[in-house]
């Protein structure tokens, strides 16, 4: 037992003393000093000048003007800290941008996105020809923000596996899919093949969708918004005092769509939830989409109003056991327990019982094949491959269920939250997390990011990208001990960043681990994670 | 019933081949992470002192600094669609407090579409307004008392006023210097060209490209192409940003070549250079537990036969391993020797 236990402090030692070794060489850093007058506020990372690089592209806006937004390039090529970003200044009417390989030009270009179309700006052509219409459509936020066009990331991906980026911009009530066709020697890429999929209306779409806010653009996706909505409201006062009378009042949405393989043909499907259903698009021969689903499945838990107040609540689409269909996990409160917990339901892919016909991933009962259950609210969770063996880990962030009793106290100045990491083997979640950590955060405007970057150290097992207070970063070192995962005390990487800074942790083409970028007051920090 | 017949039992010796062919099997697929960017070249030749900015700063002061209007323009296309079009006139973006175009009566939000001014060659010249950087232009050519008669439009209604250019007293603020790198096609590391440099070259301010890098084996370097070349041209278009070269480099075919205009000591040359590619070469083989080689960009690796024998290599020094834990090494000493003279 005392040789073991030797044997444990020694390995943990040297686990340390690898960190410390670590810590130089692995977050390189490049600070971006943003020009005079300018807010950044969105960031993504793209290989516009097409060296294998991933180059830093920021949306900002101008301090104190409406409808003043622009784009800024820092391109990989550039050295040091004082380099001039490429700069766009968006005219009034774009809503949306991103960024995507649309041209037969070296590299990406930018997409913009206004009412009624999408265009690309092209970094590399002459002064006048800088602008390329690439087709119509109905862009579901028909007014821009007058504080800053929002970067749609999700717009633009390879619908079809042919290799060429595709856009998808939602319409009302569903989108439209564009594919990208290049004949050889042609000047420019072709968007005439256009797929649009509309989503069957419900009932109850309206219920507790009024519009909140003016004018709004904006995009809520991720595991919990499910939908992606534009609103405008036009208000005149009354003869009663304080009842202001809404003139006009305008909602349309699109749920978020999420593209995965539903039936294991290694093409990518269109999957997208509404209030009580579960729509799925099959891809076809083509890049085919029919303009109606294949197949709706009512949801064994509704995402309906009294849902909406279930803070656990969140669903995904992915493909959990490794058969390459895809698969359902939703979280949901526990409403018939008496403390609070939450459980994940999870919905593995089955062959359909009568040949050409769609499997119902929910079966006739809506019972899952796995059910899990954790203590407290479940603020939010992902799964992500933290070990390298193909199959997505469930990462959850908890809170503990007396969270509500603590903010009322105000007898501390901090609240405890909790990480857990459960393995997932075949598909199922074991019963036990792999990782438990517990971390405080502060009672204050401040938004904590506790996320798994990927493998930065070669060793297999993802680091863990931290930032709990809101003047520090770190990177925390995973490691196997026995068999359980175990978090470093001491950090591979850290830094400061002002306070108010915001976190985006993005992909690079062609790397595995995510990167930093922090969006400061006057800079742009960003931070490549490896070796 | 025929006798059901067992498979032959393997002989007790043999009984962990499955396992280790199994091992080796494992060994074989598990996969080494691949780079996913090529590395620095290793014959970038970057002279120390081209390392920093020229330090011209005082000449900078005694160019010409032009005419103050206080007039700031911009693009006056508002629209994307309107992007697509050519741009009529630029629009009057901010206004200095008691400058010229102040007093000439101009407004924010005015859409500046015609200059008649002051020609070079003396007399006067119309000019069709379409781009900010003509005013800029325009700006730096006029002197202090030139007159503009300046075409407007505002809501809808065509005006003109005239604008008597004053001499600029502050001057616009050093913009810093880049560095761009180019590793692919040329190794080449170019600098952003100073104002003094892009003056002197006929371009604006922030144009031009000044090479303070050069890869031993850059195919530029035996098409004549030299430390602190101003690139002033590529193919026949003039380098409005450093980063336009880059651009150029990048975008050109596989087998293409590429027309620089430069600016050597005060000269201008013309020359036709080529591109080249990143060469490929065999890093590493792995025979598991047979043979092992790898090689880095310091050292190289070699072990044989279960790693028996085993060699280690960097230019300094090497180290032999024979039979797991017999270790011999050399290498470089601390001190030199005597040579005949």
């Amino acid at each position: 037992m005392r040789t073991r236990a030797a044997v444990v402090a020694l390995l943990a030692l040297a686990g340390e003393a690898r960190a410390a070794a670590l810590q130089a060489s692995i977050g390189r850093t490049a600070l971006r000093d943003l020009p005079p007058g300018l807010a950044a506020d969105e960031a993504l990372l793209a290989d516009l000048d097409r060296d294998g690089r991933a180059d830093l592209v920021v949306g900002a806006h101008a301090r104190g003007k409406d409808y003043a937004s622009s784009v800024l390039v820092w391109s990989s090529v550039a050295e040091g800290g004082q380099a001039r970003p490429l700069r766009l200044d968006l005219t009034p009417d774009v809503v949306a941008w991103t960024v995507g390989d649309v041209h037969p030009d070296p590299g990406a270009e930018l997409v913009l996105f206004s009412a009624t179309s999408a265009f690309a700006w092209r970094p590399t052509a002459s002064e006048g020809q800088r602008f390329v219409r690439l087709f119509s459509c109905d862009f579901l936020w028909q007014i821009p923000d007058p504080d800053a066009a929002f970067a749609l990331e999700q717009g633009v991906l390879d619908v079809d596996g042919d290799g060429l980026d595709d856009l998808l911009v939602p319409e009302p009530g569903g989108w439209r899919i564009a594919l990208q066709r290049r004949a050889q020697g042609a000047p420019e890429a072709d968007f005439g093949l256009q797929r649009v999929l509309r989503v069957p209306p419900e009932d109850s779409d309206w219920e507790g969708l009024g519009p909140e806010t003016a004018g709004a653009a904006a995009v809520s996706g991720g595991s919990r918004g499910s939908t992606m909505r534009f609103a405008v409201e036009l208000s005149g006062e009354t003869e009663e005092a304080g009842a202001p009378a809404t003139l006009l009042a305008i909602v349309e949405s699109a749920p978020a769509p999420r593209l995965v393989d539903w039936d294991g043909d290694k093409r990518a499907d269109v999957l997208a939830q509404s209030v009580e259903q579960l729509h799925v698009w099959l891809q076809r021969e083509g890049g085919a989409f029919g303009e109606r689903p294949d197949g709706s499945f009512r949801l064994p838990v509704a995402a309906d109003r009294k849902r909406r107040l279930d803070a656990s609540y969140s669903a995904d689409a992915l493909d959990l056991d490794g058969d390459r269909r895809c698969d359902v996990a939703i979280f949901a409160g526990d409403t018939r327990a008496e403390e609070v917990r939450t459980q994940l339901l999870s919905f593995l892919s089955r062959a359909s019982p009568v040949p050409g016909a769609m499997r119902n991933p929910f079966g006739e009962r809506g019972v899952p094949q796995d059910l899990l259950v954790l203590a407290g609210f479940v603020a939010s969770a992902d799964f992500d491959d933290l070990d390298g063996d193909g199959l997505s880990e469930l990462v959850a962030r908890t809170v503990r269920p007396d969270l509500i009793d603590q903010l009322r106290s105000a007898a501390s100045e901090t609240i405890d939250a909790e990480l857990f990491a459960y393995r997932n083997i075949a598909g199922r979640m074991a019963r036990r997390p792999q990782l438990s950590w517990r971390y405080t955060v502060p009672i204050k405007a401040f938004m904590p990011t506790v996320r798994f970057l990927g493998d930065v150290t070669g060793d297999r097992l993802s680091e863990l990208f931290v930032r709990d207070q809101p003047g520090r970063v770190q990177l925390l070192m995973m490691r196997a001990q026995g068999e359980a995962w175990t978090l470093l005390e001491r950090p591979l990487w850290e830094g400061t960043c002002e306070p108010e800074a915001r976190v985006f942790l993005l992909r690079a083409p062609g790397r595995t681990a995510l990167e930093l970028v922090l969006l400061e007051d006057a800079r742009v920090v960003h931070v490549r994670f490896g070796r | 019933m025929v006798p059901r017949q067992l498979p032959p039992r393997l002989p007790r010796p043999l009984a962990p081949l499955p396992a280790l062919s199994l091992l080796c099997l494992l060994a074989a697929c598990a996969s080494t992470e691949l780079a996913s960017e090529p590395p620095p070249l290793a014959a970038m030749e970057e002279p120390l002192a081209l390392r920093s900015e020229p330090d011209d700063e005082a000449r900078r002061l005694e160019l010409e600094p032009g005419g103050f209007t206080g007039v700031y323009v911009k693009d006056a296309r508002s629209s994307l669609d309107a992007m697509l079009g050519e741009p009529q006139g630029v629009l009057v973006e901010r206004l200095v407090e008691n400058s010229p175009g102040v007093a000439a009566g101009l407004e924010e939000g005015d859409l500046l579409f015609e200059v008649e001014a002051p020609a070079p060659e003396g007399g006067r010249r119309t000019l069709e307004l379409a781009w900010p950087s003509q005013w800029r232009e325009l700006e730096l050519a006029c002197r202090a008392g030139d007159e503009l008669l300046l075409r407007y439009d505002r809501a809808g209604a065509e005006r003109t006023a005239h604008l008597r250019v004053q001499a600029r007293l502050v001057r616009a603020a050093r913009e810093p210097g880049e560095r761009l790198r180019e590793e692919q096609r040329t190794g080449v590391v170019l600098r952003s060209a100073t104002e003094v440099e892009a003056r002197a070259a006929g371009l604006g301010p922030g144009g031009g490209a000044v090479v303070v890098g050069l890869s031993l084996d850059s195919p530029w370097r035996a098409a004549g192409v030299r430390f602190e070349d101003l690139v002033r041209s590529v193919d026949g278009r003039e380098l409005a940003h450093s980063a336009a070269l880059v651009d150029a480099i990048r975008g050109a075919p596989e087998d293409g070549e590429l027309e620089l205009g430069i600016v050597r000591a005060g000269e201008g040359i013309e020359l036709t250079v080529p591109l080249s590619r990143r060469a490929r070469e065999l890093k590493s083989v792995h025979i598991p537990l047979v043979f092992r080689y790898e090689r880095g960009r310091e050292s190289s690796e070699t072990s044989l036969l279960f790693g028996l024998l085993g060699l280690r290599r960097t230019s300094a020094a090497w180290q032999v391993r024979l039979l797991w834990v017999i270790t011999f090494g050399g290498g470089d000493a601390d001190r030199l020797i005597e040579v005949e003279g």
